[in-house]
């Protein structure tokens, strides 16, 4: 289903906040050395959506919160091993909270779970944006356009996997198609994200 | 894209996605280490996927605020790894890193003690303040975890795993989680004071007799966990004492805290 961006489309995002890459670079540079207070700013600059996408995935709440924490911890023993070559600091954390959060859905659920998790996720991202700092409300919408740009069926693969949790095998079970359309689909709607994003590694 | 025939290149999008089982994931990874137009490939995708957190993005409650500002000061940042770059989640260098003056036990000691051991013990806090944590989410917190920390996992998940608490004289407080099954048992402190230098604190199993025999030591830390040493068999319960440095063999004090199991 298309997604339409609730506000008129902001221009980039302003500095500050997690949208200063910098700023988290140098965060977790000091986060490497014990320093405690830089991580609490790091937490603070970034909380909701790490919290936010542990919810989107594993939506208990209280699991959620416990992925968040872990992933948290886990940051912070790996701050020295971040690479600012290798992408941004913001994404590095938040591979860190995916790969937790849908190791906790995969292993964790029942059958009848994921029955209803595919059932919560199948028509796509939903985009209960409940209480976020301004410059995450203009990346949002960001976000939302760029998603625009991706055809129906890479917006569902992409979505499934990333909000859903789902493996790609999954994914080709529940849309019956073959694996290698759902690893193109995936692929292709990636790039067309990243180019609609303007996002460079 | 469409070639029917299996291209590894192809999977840069479900492995930025996390959507390879892990199997893979590693299969991927290997391939990886050698191609950098895929390395780049994948970096750039990674991008744009937790671009996706932006429109889920959630203000957790003020308690995770104040959880995750207390299990960091119980874990220690791991050092850089020289040269090698690391994909955030693999698997993490053992860092066995000596601060001066410390003797061995101590060492060994100040290695045992990442995020898992924190996850095990706010979990066993919640299991002692009457809240039910299932045994899965319990072994979920443990998914990284060392050789200790896999007894520790083997103890406290299994089906008949039961959990003592008691109160510590000095401060804090301890729980046991013990398998009748398995013989093993899993000692838990909260909030204990550090044991005064040259001194540590041993772990004893008692019998019903009231005969003691060690079960290893209370590792340091604000919260710390430990796999006891030895078979429970007929120990009716757990106890710890203030012993010089490197322990001994009888308890030569009175326990601070016993809890019966």
């Amino acid at each position: 289903m298309p997604v339409h961006p609730v506000a008129p489309p902001p221009p980039e995002p302003s500095g500050g906040g997690a949208s200063d890459p910098q700023r988290l670079v140098a965060l977790l540079a000091r986060s490497s050395r014990g320093d405690e207070q830089a991580f609490a700013e790091l937490y603070d600059l970034t909380a909701s959506r790490v919290h936010g996408l542990a919810r989107r995935v594993v939506r208990d709440p209280a699991q959620a919160e416990e992925v968040a924490q872990e992933a948290y911890l886990e940051i912070w023993r790996q701050s020295a091993r971040f690479d600012a070559a290798r992408g941004s600091a913001l994404a590095w954390m938040l591979t860190i909270v995916h790969r937790r959060a849908v190791d906790r859905v995969r292993s964790a659920e029942s059958a009848q779970e994921r029955d209803q998790r595919y059932a919560a996720v199948g028509d796509g991202p939903e985009y209960d944006v409940v209480d976020e700092e301004v410059t995450t409300r203009m990346e949002s919408a960001r976000v939302r356009r760029a998603l625009d740009s991706l055809t129906e069926v890479q917006r569902e693969a992409v979505a499934l996997a990333y909000y859903g949790g789902y493996t790609h095998r999954e994914v080709a079970d529940l849309l019956d198609v073959p694996l290698g359309t759902v690893k193109t689909r995936m692929r292709d709607g990636l790039i067309r994200l990243r180019d609609a994003l303007g996002v460079e590694a | 894209m469409t070639s029917g025939t299996p291209d590894v290149h192809a999977l840069s999008g479900a492995y930025a996605l996390d959507a390879l089982t892990p199997d893979e994931a590693r299969a991927f990874e290997q391939h990886l280490a050698t191609c950098e137009a895929c390395r780049d490939e994948v970096a750039s995708l990674r991008e744009a996927a937790s671009a996706l957190a932006e429109p889920v993005a959630d203000a957790p409650p003020a308690r995770l605020r104040d959880n995750v500002l207390a299990g960091i000061t119980q874990v220690r940042p791991l050092p850089p790894v020289g040269g090698t770059p690391e994909e955030p989640g693999e698997p993490e260098q053992a860092a066995p890193q000596r601060t001066d003056g410390t003797d061995e036990l101590a060492a060994r000691r100040k290695r045992r003690a990442p995020a898992w051991l924190v996850a095990v013990a706010a979990a066993l806090a919640l299991l002692a303040g009457g809240a039910v944590v299932r045994s899965v989410q319990l072994s979920q917190q443990l998914d990284s975890v060392t050789a200790s920390g896999a007894d520790i996992a083997q103890v406290v998940t299994a089906p008949d795993a039961t959990t003592s608490t008691a109160e510590v004289s000095g401060g804090g407080r301890a729980a046991v989680v013990s398998s009748a099954a398995l013989g093993r048992a899993v000692l838990v402190t909260d909030g204990m004071p550090a044991a005064p230098a040259g001194k540590v604190w041993q772990v004893w199993y008692i019998g019903d007799d009231g005969g003691a025999s060690s079960a290893g030591f209370v590792p340091d830390g604000q919260r710390a966990a430990v796999a006891l040493q030895g078979d429970l068999g007929t120990a009716g319960a757990v106890g710890v004492t203030l012993e010089p440095a490197g322990g001994s063999q009888q308890p030569t004090t009175e326990p601070v805290v016993a809890i019966t199991v």
